[in-house]
């Protein structure tokens, strides 16, 4: 093999880890006085990751040539809504019959039939407005599944104003104060910027009865933090729009996750809306 | 020996590797990765994708369809070099697609703040900013993989076997029906060097 090559496979062998510490060592020493070797290091970099590039691309295309077969994935609020009325409901509105030739005519006529549509149409609010337990059940489940996560890092200590605000934060959430657990993590995301803070002012909001707002800074949390929180940050916005009520944005917020106790929750979820339906 | 068989690792499902990667067919770029298995784990998991990627990050159809396309080939290489987690079950790939995709909709939405961050005085001299070294690298890494596109098909698929889906050199000699393992290192550092070259024509 020539030297050019030679070098080509020492600089693979390096970027994929493969050296030992003393070659590693090596390696740098000589990036460091050679400026050919260190741009061919560089460049290096650059061709196995754009070697991967090129097989995503390669998937991409596939998919993108598959998905021309497909009907686009929308998100329709108004079916979501529809397909919680009943059947007759969803059916587009029919024209009036035209009139004909041997129909009763008259006032007293349309009068009945005017009372007869009316109490249908009354019967079907009742039926529609009658209780049928979704409150008791959805404070159930809420109360069953809902536990405020414990704090990752413990007990703050320290004598500054940002400390001493974290710590009031951390033992008015242990002691289940919510509601002024809430007002110091709010305090603590505001003026310190502190996004972990956001995931808590979140959990405390829902344990303070505050869902909508909870929602509000759990995605906000999902979108700014950079740690791995993502199943319990969804699993709480599960239970926010369970405590608001919206069953199927609970099971929305649910869907891909794999914890056990998110799974129970979807199951949970699942039964009570075919039992309310 | 690393073989696509043992991609899912340790996997107790069935289902979920014969789903991907044991269809048993070929396909001439992705050894043992059939197009069927790719078409089967899209359909799969793409309406609950995009329909979240969606509702939670506000986008519309095709901004979600584009970056869930982006997830499944992450999944994809991610398999073919055996770097994913143990999945037990079906509904882990799901999450793990689902994390994959988060990941890309919060670097999405990091290079939109980034843009809407600056002043129009400041759109107005963007052409003499420099690009930062982060955008910098991702403009090399494209070019890198248009000239991969520019290689020969018997280069392509030795660098692919041999970065993507990490095969040993006697397994890569012997899909490709080379003589010995030490043919296969030339050939593949030539490969390497042929694809520097055509990287420096385009990026002088």
């Amino acid at each position: 093999m020539s030297e050019e090559l030679k070098d080509i496979a020492l600089a693979e062998a390096y970027l994929n880890g493969e050296l030992s510490e003393a070659q590693r060592q090596a390696v740098d020493t000589r990036r460091a006085s050679d400026p050919t070797f260190a741009q061919l290091l560089a460049d290096m970099e650059i061709m196995l990751e754009g070697t991967r590039e090129a097989f995503r691309g390669d998937i991409e295309a596939q998919l993108r040539e598959l998905e021309q077969g497909l009907p686009p994935v929308q998100i329709d609020e108004a079916a979501l809504l529809l397909d919680d009325l009943p059947e007759e409901a969803t059916q587009p509105p029919q024209p009036p019959p035209a009139p004909q030739a041997n129909a009763p005519k008259g006032k007293q006529g349309r009068g009945w039939w005017y009372l007869v549509v009316a109490v249908v149409l009354l019967l079907l609010l009742l039926w529609w407005l009658w209780p049928r337990g979704e409150a008791p059940s959805q404070e159930q489940l809420f109360a069953e599944y809902f536990e405020a996560p414990a704090r990752v890092g413990g007990p703050t200590r320290g004598g500054d104003e940002l400390a001493e605000l974290r710590r009031v934060a951390g033992e008015a959430y242990d002691g289940k104060d919510f509601a002024a657990a809430a007002r110091y993590y709010e305090r603590l995301f505001v003026e310190y910027r502190d996004t972990q803070a956001l995931f808590y002012l979140g959990v405390a909001q829902l344990g303070a009865g505050a869902p909508t707002a909870a929602v509000e800074n759990l995605r906000e949390f999902g979108q700014v933090s950079e740690d791995v929180r993502f199943e319990a940050t969804e699993y709480y916005i599960a239970l926010a729009y369970l405590r608001k009520g919206e069953w199927e944005q609970a099971l929305f917020a649910l869907e891909g996750l794999e914890d056990p106790r998110a799974n129970e929750l979807r199951s949970a979820i699942q039964k009570e809306m075919k039992k309310s339906k | 020996m690393h073989t696509q068989q043992n991609s899912l690792k340790g996997s107790t499902n069935t289902a979920t590797q014969s789903s991907i990667f044991m269809s048993g067919e070929k396909h001439p770029s992705l050894p043992a990765f059939g197009p069927a298995a790719l078409k089967d784990l899209y359909l799969k998991h793409r309406v609950p994708l995009i329909q979240w990627l969606i509702k939670t990050y506000v986008l519309d159809s095709s901004e979600a369809t584009e970056l869930a396309q982006r997830a499944f080939a992450i999944f994809v290489e991610k398999s073919a070099s055996g770097t994913l987690p143990e999945f037990k079950t079906d509904s882990n790939v799901k999450s793990y697609l689902f994390a994959i995709a988060k990941n890309k909709a919060r670097e999405r939405r990091r290079q939109l703040r980034k843009v809407s961050a600056l002043n129009e005085q400041q759109l107005d001299l963007v052409e003499d900013i420099d690009p930062s070294a982060e955008e910098e690298k991702k403009r090399r890494i494209q070019l890198a993989s248009a000239a991969f596109a520019q290689l020969g098909e018997k280069c392509q698929q030795l660098l692919r076997l041999a970065i993507i889906f990490k095969l040993s050199m006697q397994e890569i000699a012997r899909q490709l029906q080379y003589d010995n393992t030490n043919t296969v290192k030339t050939r593949k550092y030539k490969c390497l060097l042929r694809l520097r070259q055509l990287y420096a024509l385009s990026n002088p």
